[in-house]
């Protein structure tokens, strides 16, 4: 890293507590962690370890407790609602296990939700939806309805709206939960190819053979990071 | 702008995904509006009506008499007889000064009876003052009213119950009050129920020379005068005048009351509006209490989309809406209900107006006020019904939200 540049990501003693009724739950303890340009994270761990909590705080869709959040050099959590809302529009793209499109709406109506909030004209909302649609296998797909979709077309859909505003991070929380292996992979190539293409890909998943494609493999348990394992080309 | 166009679609959108559910919503709105239209309009046309009614007494007619309407009745003061129809006659700005006497009575012929028969006592110029319509025959001139014969002027209605509808009435004779009159003319038929129930209308009248009237009920009934000013603007003037005439007259000091009154037609009309008035507040409060169950009806149902549709809500702010979107959007989809609503009601308050009208006397009146009024109270239902969704819409928790179902 260059002396001077802020990382992309960086967290400094984020905590997260929930309160569930009268009890509060700790999802994250005190956490740091530093996420750069060009990185392929995976984020492991088991169930209520805190690793979709770490996502959602990454992804700005939801805030620490305690602690800061850089992004870009710029703490989040002095963010006002329009702000939030903006850079979760342009800084990030997510995908996510039950894939999340709305069901009355087509593909193209789907991955152009994005670029009606970035406030884009509606030809060219129209061409970069048919643009990335394309470049993920859907150009005969898109007008069809979720529900008339493939569970790994629908993905790839998801996949599409998270790319559309051309972010610089894409935000994946077990993309391959719901898919068979097969479709499952299909989809892992599709972000390996992401990440060659220069997008920073963090995924959150219990999946070793997911966890596989990632270049770095963070371990969450308890909400600590027990591991930071970074793997060397070759 | 390109953000309201896109909500608007997703409320259209939305609402055609709950065709049922939007439709009863919407039901329960127009039914709200369709009221208040309705009952505006018909108000409008009762109004309208009554004015026409009203306005048969002369827009530009003073009556000058005992009784000051709506004020004092001067008990003690003289009589009006001759000396005041003297001096109103040297009123420079008075077209027409016509004495008339009121009394009740039988008339009958052969076997037929008609009672309780306004007997109008009056000259010659009584039809150029009000709008009495000779249909067959004539009026009485002035030289048959001076010398007080015996002849008569038939309302419609009076006409039909002395005569068989063949009959020609001209020149027959009938009895009013056991004195045979000769039938010299029959008016047109003017009025409707109300009309001649309150006495506007001429069809229950019969008309005889005021010398007539003296001779069978008597001077000392005095007598109400008629004086017609020259326009509706001159009024007025006319009146001031008419007042210094009869105050000379009858010899009044500066300083000392009137004592006689001289009165308008739009007296009554003012009367008969402070007494609506108050319906009309109270019609229309009504009409606004099932447009508010209309809202609570749409604010009910925005509640369970907003509920429903959490995840969706979740998916948007995920992808970059703001809070005030999510707002928009949701605002947009209760008032488009509203104005859908809105719409179907007022063609059908409309609707109802217009039978109530062909049906009644009514005059048929489209209120632009019913409808600006109409259009106003569903906006503000759906913004005041469909905030507190709306808002609870924009404030989930992303997170939350995409968790939910």
């Amino acid at each position: 890293m260059e002396v001077g540049m802020p990382a992309l990501i960086e967290l400094k003693g984020v905590t997260k507590v929930y309160k569930m009724g009268k009890r509060e739950v700790h999802a994250l303890r005190g956490l740091d962690l530093t996420i750069d340009h060009l990185e392929y994270v995976a984020i492991t761990g088991p169930s209520g370890s805190g690793k979709s909590t770490l996502l959602n705080i990454i992804g700005m869709l939801d805030l620490p407790t305690d602690g800061k959040y850089y992004l870009d050099g710029a703490e989040v959590s002095e963010f006002g609602d329009a702000q939030l809302a903006a850079m979760r529009n342009r800084k990030v793209g997510f995908i996510f296990q039950t894939f999340n499109l709305l069901p009355r709406t087509t593909a193209l109506g789907n991955v152009e939700l994005p670029l009606i909030y970035a406030g884009l004209g509606w030809k060219e909302r129209r061409r970069k939806a048919e643009n990335v649609l394309e470049t993920v296998g859907l150009a005969d797909r898109m007008h069809h309805k979720p529900n008339e979709l493939s569970g790994g077309q629908r993905q790839r859909v998801a996949i599409a709206r998270a790319l559309v505003t051309e972010p610089d991070i894409v935000l994946a929380d077990e993309p391959t939960g719901n898919l068979d292996s097969q479709t499952g992979d299909e989809i892992m190539h599709l972000l390996d190819d992401l990440s060659s293409k220069g997008h920073v890909i963090i995924l959150v998943t219990h999946e070793a053979s997911v966890a596989e494609h990632a270049r770095r493999t963070v371990h969450i348990l308890d909400g600590s990071i027990a591991s930071d394992i970074i793997k060397h080309k070759g | 702008m390109y953000l309201f166009i896109e909500s608007m679609r997703a409320a259209f959108i939305s609402l055609k995904g709950r065709f049922l559910r939007t439709m009863l919503t919407m039901l329960s709105i127009a039914v709200g509006v369709a009221t208040i239209i309705a009952i505006v309009s018909i108000m409008a046309g009762l109004d309208g009506m009554v004015a026409k009614e009203f306005s048969r007494m002369g827009t530009r007619v003073l009556y000058i008499s005992r009784h000051q309407w709506g004020g004092e009745y001067f008990r003690r003061a003289p009589r009006i007889g001759e000396k005041e129809i003297e001096a109103l006659h040297r009123v420079e700005l008075a077209e027409y000064v016509v004495p008339t006497r009121e009394t009740w009575g039988e008339l009958s012929r052969n076997e037929k009876t008609a009672s309780g028969i306004q007997i109008v006592g009056t000259t010659q110029d009584y039809h150029l003052v009000r709008v009495v319509p000779v249909e067959k025959g004539r009026f009485f001139t002035a030289y048959e009213a001076e010398r007080g014969r015996s002849l008569c002027i038939l309302g419609a209605e009076v006409c039909k119950n002395l005569f068989e509808s063949g009959e020609d009435p001209i020149n027959r004779y009938i009895e009013i009050e056991r004195i045979p009159f000769r039938v010299i003319g029959v008016i047109e038929k003017q009025g409707n129920m109300i009309a001649n129930m309150s006495g506007l209308a001429p069809d229950n009248k019969v008309f005889i020379p005021l010398s007539a009237s003296d001779r069978m009920f008597g001077r000392r009934w005095g007598v109400e005068i008629m004086v017609s000013a020259p326009s509706e603007k001159l009024l007025d003037e006319t009146e001031d005048e008419c007042r210094m005439m009869l105050r000379a007259s009858r010899g009044l000091h500066p300083g000392e009351p009137d004592n006689f009154g001289i009165n308008k037609q739009d007296f009554m009309l003012n009367q008969f509006r402070k007494i609506t008035r108050v319906l009309w507040i109270v019609l229309v409060g009504i009409a606004g209490l099932s447009l508010l169950v209309g809202g609570v009806g749409i604010m009910n149902i925005m509640l369970i989309s907003v509920t429903e549709r959490t995840r969706e809500i979740g998916v948007r702010k995920a992808v970059g809406a703001k809070r005030s979107f999510i707002l928009v959007q949701f605002l947009l989809e209760a008032l488009l209900v509203c104005w859908l609503g809105g719409i179907v009601g007022a063609i059908a308050g409309i609707a109802f107006a217009g039978i109530v009208a062909a049906i009644s006397p009514l005059v048929f009146v489209v209120s632009g006020l019913a409808v600006a009024m109409g259009f106003a109270f569903t906006s503000a239902t759906g913004i005041f019904f469909g905030m507190y969704p709306a808002v609870k819409a924009a404030r989930k928790p992303p997170v939350e939200a995409l968790r939910f179902g």
